[in-house]
């Protein structure tokens, strides 16, 4: 019975909002902002609208908009020697979860004598980083309000930093940005999110109350919206409470941990390049199908927050509709849904399953059911 | 369901909520990298024995501690300057509190006006403190006011008025749940504040302004733990789990209402304190039915919507009565709490009441958040229907 819960200590959602981050910088008491993002985002005209924000507030501003999609070391240590080159007293980073996450990382190196693979792990950063604020353009990673951020290594296995230092000061929630998302990339991050708050509320290691209530109403947000968006994408109201589910999911599980949907999904990226969020909604649907006999009363509870206004007679038809909920959302997300489709190959199936039992292994432990290799090959299997 | 999708969220950094947590306390001031601390507390916890774990364990590790147990309930400006003065004779690089809400209101005065050189009759007012602020660390020892995540500090001017300092610098850098410091507490003070922390949870999801969904998914969780443990604390006063609960749900609580504000049952207490001193969480109680009540008509969807939260599993026909339900279980809750009842029994006559109605109509800033609008007669009313 003891945990800690870390929080962001300053939100600002608005439609909008983006036109206030200079401000924030200011209040912040940064002069000179290295804005952090990719291509894509500069294209969307998104870049050159923050930086006029930020310069009308008096900052000057460098860009670095080549990040890439699973960011690796050498993205992160070429914009840490722009910011370095700048003077840079601040880092804004926009866009999805690969920006957040390598703008954390730039901030925290900016000052810092240590090298970037020094930090992998848990709480290994020293020092302070400088003025940090995240602006996600998908709902979501949620990265805007965790403390860790996930990156590439030159062998192409994913690393994870843990560090305190990495939760940004301000996270600003601008649904404007987010209404020409794709409807795939819609789908996938929203999907996303809700494999955070289901995770994080069927947390073997570190559920706790806090997570339980902001999970509980990320679901609700996640589970009323997510159709809504994706069969109007220009809903800006739909659009806000996506963004804030998706925060909200944040906060959960950083602070409860995410387990096998995860796990499972981990090496769908690393192998294959399947996009995060699609890797998790490919597995979540069978994962949480197996799980079913170790959470159904987790599931019954959670039915109540994605099925409001329903009533069950009792917990176990609460849990299976649960659970043929979640089958229906990911049905209708219009997103592929085998592997094979996705130029998975069969033989690859027993390599993963052994990589998560064992590689992964904190992940399995966090899982409401426990997992072995045999069982892990199945649900590849049965989505193969 | 209306949701405000405009909202600026602010709250305490990292909390941890750990039995026998304050016991580590020199590990945390480390991390904070304080050698130097000043403790802030009561002279009931003092006698109590109840901070002399926490000072060996301070000790233990290394730190100079010095300890300012004088803090007074409703703190006067001029204690709070005493402890201030403590902080720089001992040269302090990190504030402690611990105790109620008046030693947490105090703590976060002192960590502001040592790390910043500035007058306390400068910053009344919203925004008007300058940081930095030294490292505060704040440790709740009720279930409670929520001073541990609010950006409130109330003190009490020497010519008796109450003034606050509101500034995101007040939010400390750790809050510290620690449910072993709760089991001592008497079950009225138990009952007192924890209606006092459920009246921060309801007033925060029906307030007119500033309620969002943060707020609103806080304030549900809070609730629910509130009612949930509520009479397991006062029935087992050393049930850690429940006292665990009950802290974490009176911060949770305290998040939601530095977010989105508190209302009439808030506004109608203040009088009460001020006038007859009836303790803060006590004057809440005493008016809260009757308000819930005077509310029906504009917060029934709210208040049917809380229902779940306190009941939980209930099905219910419709909104009406959902929210008769939520209103039932609120006036059965506080009808079998061991503390007053009446106005009349803490001192208030017939009387007082001209004078109580014109003082909580002055506290304007809290009535206009309340999901209806309060008038002169309704406020009588309302203390007429307690008296």
């Amino acid at each position: 019975m003891s945990y800690e819960f870390r929080s962001v200590p300053r939100i600002v959602c608005e439609a909008g909002a983006m036109q206030g981050v200079g401000q924030a910088f200011e209040q912040l008491g940064a002069r000179r902002v290295l804005l952090v993002c990719d291509p894509g985002i500069v294209r969307l005209g998104f870049t050159a609208q923050a930086q006029s924000a930020l310069e009308a507030a008096g900052c000057a501003v460098a860009v670095f908009d080549q990040v890439t999609p699973d960011p690796s070391t050498a993205v992160v240590e070429a914009a840490t020697a722009q910011a370095q080159a700048f003077k840079a007293d601040g880092v804004l980073g926009l866009g999805g979860g690969s920006s957040l996450d390598a703008a954390k990382l730039v901030a925290l190196l900016i000052n810092s004598e240590q090298p970037l693979e020094a930090l992998y792990g848990t709480d290994k950063a020293r020092g302070q980083r400088v003025p940090l604020v995240l602006m996600p353009t998908t709902a979501g990673t949620g990265s805007e309000v965790t403390w860790v951020s996930v990156i590439t290594d030159p062998q192409q296995r994913k690393q994870a930093v843990y560090s305190a230092q990495l939760m940004p000061d301000v996270a600003i929630l601008d649904p404007l940005l987010t209404l020409g998302l794709p409807a795939h990339v819609t789908a996938a991050t929203g999907l996303d999110a809700m494999v955070h708050a289901i995770e994080a509320y069927t947390s073997r290691t570190r559920k706790n109350p806090i997570a339980d209530g902001l999970a509980t109403a990320a679901l609700t947000l996640l589970g009323c919206n997510l159709r809504k968006v994706l069969a109007d994408g220009q809903d800006v109201a739909a659009r806000t409470a996506m963004l804030q589910g998706s925060l909200m999911a944040g906060m959960a599980f950083v602070n409860a941990s995410v387990a096998a949907i995860h796990g499972l999904a981990y090496p769908l990226g690393a192998r294959f390049h399947i996009p995060h969020g699609h890797a998790n909604a490919l597995v979540m649907a069978p994962v949480i199908r197996f799980n079913l006999v170790e959470a159904q009363r987790e599931y019954a509870e959670l039915a109540a927050y994605l099925l409001p206004g329903e009533y069950f007679a009792d917990e176990s038809e609460a849990a299976e509709a649960f659970v043929r909920a979640i089958e229906a959302l990911v049905n209708d997300s219009g997103l592929e849904r085998r592997l094979s489709a996705l130029k998975v190959d069969e033989a690859s199936l027993p390599l993963m399953a052994t990589e998560v039992a064992v590689g992964i292994r904190r992940l399995i432990d966090s899982n409401p059911r426990d997992m072995t290799a045999q069982e892990i090959e199945a649900i590849y299997r049965s989505i193969f | 369901m209306t949701i405000m999708s405009t909202f600026t969220f602010e709250t305490t950094p990292r909390v941890i909520c750990e039995v026998d947590g304050a016991l580590r306390l020199g590990a945390l001031c480390r991390e904070l990298n304080a050698e130097r601390v000043l403790l802030v507390s009561d002279p009931g916890l003092h006698r109590a024995g109840l901070l002399d774990a926490p000072l060996q364990a301070l000790r233990d590790s290394g730190l100079q501690v010095t300890l300012y147990s004088d803090v007074q309930a409703d703190p006067p400006a001029a204690s709070v300057q005493e402890a201030v003065d403590a902080a720089r004779a001992c040269r302090a690089q990190a504030v402690i509190g611990l105790g109620g809400g008046s030693s947490l209101d105090t703590a976060k005065l002192v960590a502001l006006l040592c790390g910043q050189e500035q007058r306390l009759e400068d910053i009344y007012g919203i925004n008007l403190a300058k940081g930095p602020r030294l490292p505060l660390i704040q440790v709740p020892t009720t279930a409670g006011t929520g001073s541990e995540v609010t950006a409130v500090a109330i003190v009490t001017t020497p010519s008796h008025e109450k003034k606050g300092v509101v500034s995101p610098l007040l939010y400390p850098d750790i809050a510290l749940l620690d449910a072993r410091l709760t089991v001592g507490l008497p079950p009225a003070v138990s009952a007192m504040t924890g209606i006092d922390a459920m009246v921060h949870a309801i007033e925060a999801y029906t307030s007119a302004h500033k309620k969002n969904v943060l707020s609103d998914g806080l304030a549900v969780q809070a609730l629910k733990l509130l009612a949930a443990n509520m009479d397991r604390v006062l029935a087992e006063p050393g049930d850690l789990s429940a006292r665990s609960d009950m802290l974490v749900g009176s911060m949770l609580a305290g998040m939601a209402f530095a977010n989105a504000p508190v209302a009439a049952v808030h506004a109608l207490a203040y009088p009460l304190g001020g006038h007859f001193h009836v303790p803060h969480g006590l004057s809440n109680a005493l008016v809260l039915v009757p308000v819930l009540n005077f509310n029906r008509p504009a917060a029934q969807a709210l208040y049917a919507q809380l229902a779940a939260a306190v009941l939980p599993g209930q099905r219910f026909a419709s909104d009406a009565e959902a929210c008769d339900a939520f209103i039932g279980f609120m006036t059965e809750l506080v009808a079998r709490m061991p503390f007053a009842q009446r106005l009349s029994d803490v001192g208030v006559t017939v009387e007082d009441l001209d004078r109580l109605t014109t003082d909580a109509l002055k506290v304007e800033r809290l009535l206009i958040n309340n999901p209806r609008p309060v008038t002169r007669d309704d406020i009588h009313g309302i203390y007429a229907s307690v008296l």
